[in-house]
């Protein structure tokens, strides 16, 4: 058990923090450890918005995630947008900052969406160099997310455990580990996700993100519009048993429900982290 | 290898058409004529991508920015899809509005991840190229105005004054009230329409669609403020006179109160009021309708 989580503390289960649930929110004050807000939807706004969010963070603990930085581009990095996330990640008290592991602009044209990787030492020394950037600006931890992935473009020089381990060695940063994300491209590209998890270092995972997906054709898309999968949840079950507990985010996006549907989320995700130290406490005490 | 050459080469094949599916051979030809800077690897690479795989991306990015423009121009797009339906248009709501959107993304490339750069990118691709639309009923051009107005307002940065109390200046003399400092802010800019698009506003909100049939033209002034209770955009319909008092604020810059009344008063036709306390009276209305809708703030002393 690495059970390190990167040095980062362990916030416990949390969920993202969306514009419909905000009124719900500070008129509820509800019993939940944390709250994921991504800057993008912040920066440079005032209103109803920045008012939510400057209530809510000052009752709960909120951490940054990204969604174009585009990490992995050959554009220039955009240093005044990650000074921008720097400011605002003061401004909430992020205690760490994340984003995914992908390109979102190329050629200076916004996909707004994260498309995958090239699995190549060129895009590992890109990525690494783009990385110290952002986190010498940021002044905190940084951690990468691996993103799901329809097509992959090159895998003859790795694999993606390798890719992602080759990254966060030689970037020196921390591993955002969404699970679903996991389970999703092992059903898609035909590998075992226990593997995969044996294979990434375990001991830079400081954050983790659960999400519902749907089968789409042959495919199962990564839509966050469906309750955390059985088999997504058992998955959980066994990282969590080698990493031990961390701060784990339920992401729920389209089709939105309740927040109390939300919540029930985030308390299954305490739960299991709960039985698993309480039986391991139990085998090693 | 270069990474720089590949991202490209995927970016357009995500944005443009994926290479044709006809077998390994006929794709590998095609990406060499296409990305003649790519190394052999590269090609070899891109081509075992099947081209229903990329596709996925090709769907999320337009059907994802679709949603997007569906979350701003609600109305508009509605519109869009009527007036198309009018033409001859019979596909599927969500074909005609992807396809738009493929068009807007290649005539409009969208160069940051901003909403608010979304917005002002569909607002002039619909000036300039959808001319069929706006030519068979102008509305759409106050209405995708409309809607983009609302988003600013909605996202402006806060303004460095304070609500209006209308209460609290009830309890000063005149003299005081008028010399208060007020100001419109930056983001509140009141709008002449052409076509009423506040009435299919409040029609949107009664029913979730838009009137049974488009309005022909009919002059509309409006402005949009951020409402004080809710710091929601809060649509006010106005008459000329508010129209010149709200005008004559400058935008972002403080005023006293008088310069305002001086231009309510002033704007009205002939013998409107019988005498001056009558027209202060019908100012401080006005005054507290702005007040309520976040039009004005006070000066912060």
């Amino acid at each position: 058990m690495s059970n390190t989580n990167y040095g980062l503390r362990r916030l416990g289960a949390g969920v993202g923090l969306r514009r419909e649930h905000f009124d719900d929110i500070i008129d509820r004050q509800p019993d939940i450890n944390w709250f994921e807000v991504i800057p993008e939807n912040f920066i440079g706004r005032g209103g109803y918005c920045a008012d939510a969010l400057r209530k809510i963070s000052a009752n709960y603990p909120t951490v940054g995630h990204g969604v174009s930085l585009s990490i992995g581009s050959t554009d220039p990095l955009d240093v005044e947008h990650v000074r921008r996330v720097k400011q605002f990640c003061d401004e909430i008290g992020s205690p760490w900052f994340s984003d995914h592991l992908c390109f979102t602009m190329v050629d200076h044209v916004n996909l707004n969406d994260l498309i995958p990787l090239p699995f190549t030492r060129e895009a590992v020394r890109n990525v690494a160099e783009r990385v110290r950037v952002v986190r010498d600006i940021l002044e905190r931890p940084f951690l990468l997310e691996n993103v799901t992935y329809y097509m992959t473009v090159s895998k003859s020089e790795m694999t993606e455990p390798q890719f992602i381990a080759e990254i966060l060695e030689s970037a020196d940063c921390g591993l955002l580990l969404d699970v679903s994300n996991v389970l999703l491209n092992s059903k898609n590209h035909g590998f075992d996700p226990i593997a995969f998890i044996e294979t990434i270092p375990l001991e830079r995972v400081g954050q983790m993100h659960l999400a519902g997906f749907e089968k789409q054709g042959d495919m199962l898309l990564d839509t966050h519009a469906k309750p955390v999968s059985d088999d997504t949840w058992e998955l959980f079950r066994e990282v969590i048993k080698l990493t031990g507990p961390s701060s784990v985010l339920v992401e729920w996006d389209a089709e939105l429900p309740s927040l109390d549907r939300l919540l029930q989320e985030a308390e299954m995700a305490q739960r299991l982290m709960d039985e698993t130290v309480s039986h391991q406490t139990k085998v090693t005490g | 290898m270069s990474l720089p050459d590949l991202l490209s080469a995927m970016r357009t094949l995500i944005l443009d058409d994926a290479p044709p599916d006809g077998g390994l051979a006929a794709r590998r030809a095609c990406l060499h004529e296409r990305f003649p800077d790519l190394t052999e690897t590269e090609i070899a690479d891109l081509a075992n991508v099947p081209p229903e795989r990329m596709g996925v991306y090709t769907n999320l990015v337009f059907a994802g920015e679709r949603g997007m423009l569906r979350w701003i121009f609600p109305k508009s797009l509605e519109a869009v899809v009527r007036l198309k339906r009018i033409g001859g248009e019979a596909r599927d709501e969500g074909d005609i509005l992807y396809d738009l959107t493929r068009d807007l993304h290649r005539t409009r490339p969208w160069h940051n991840s901003s909403q608010r750069a979304l917005a002002a990118n569909f607002q002039s691709y619909a000036l300039e190229h959808l001319r069929d639309l706006t030519d068979a009923w102008p509305g759409l051009v106050d209405l995708i105005n409309f809607e983009r107005t609302e988003l600013d307002v909605f996202y402006a940065l806060d303004f460095a004054g304070r609500a209006i109390d209308v209460a609290e200046l009830a309890e000063l003399s005149v003299g005081d009230l008028l010399a208060k400092p007020v100001a419109r802010p930056p983001y509140i800019v009141p709008k002449r329409y052409t076509h009423d698009v506040l009435s299919i506003h409040e029609t949107w909100h009664e029913d979730g669609a838009l009137p049974d049939a488009l309005p022909p033209a009919n002059v509309c002034l409006t402005v949009c403020g951020r409402s004080p209770a809710n710091l929601m955009p809060a649509w006010l319909r106005l008459d000329e006179q508010e129209f010149a008092a709200i005008s004559a604020a400058p935008a972002g810059v403080f005023t006293d109160l008088n310069t305002l009344a001086t231009a309510y008063i002033e704007s009205a036709p002939p013998d409107t009021f019988a005498d001056e306390a009558q027209a202060f009276e019908a100012f401080l209305i006005a005054l507290a309708r702005w007040a309520h809708a976040g039009v004005l703030y006070l000066g912060v002393e």
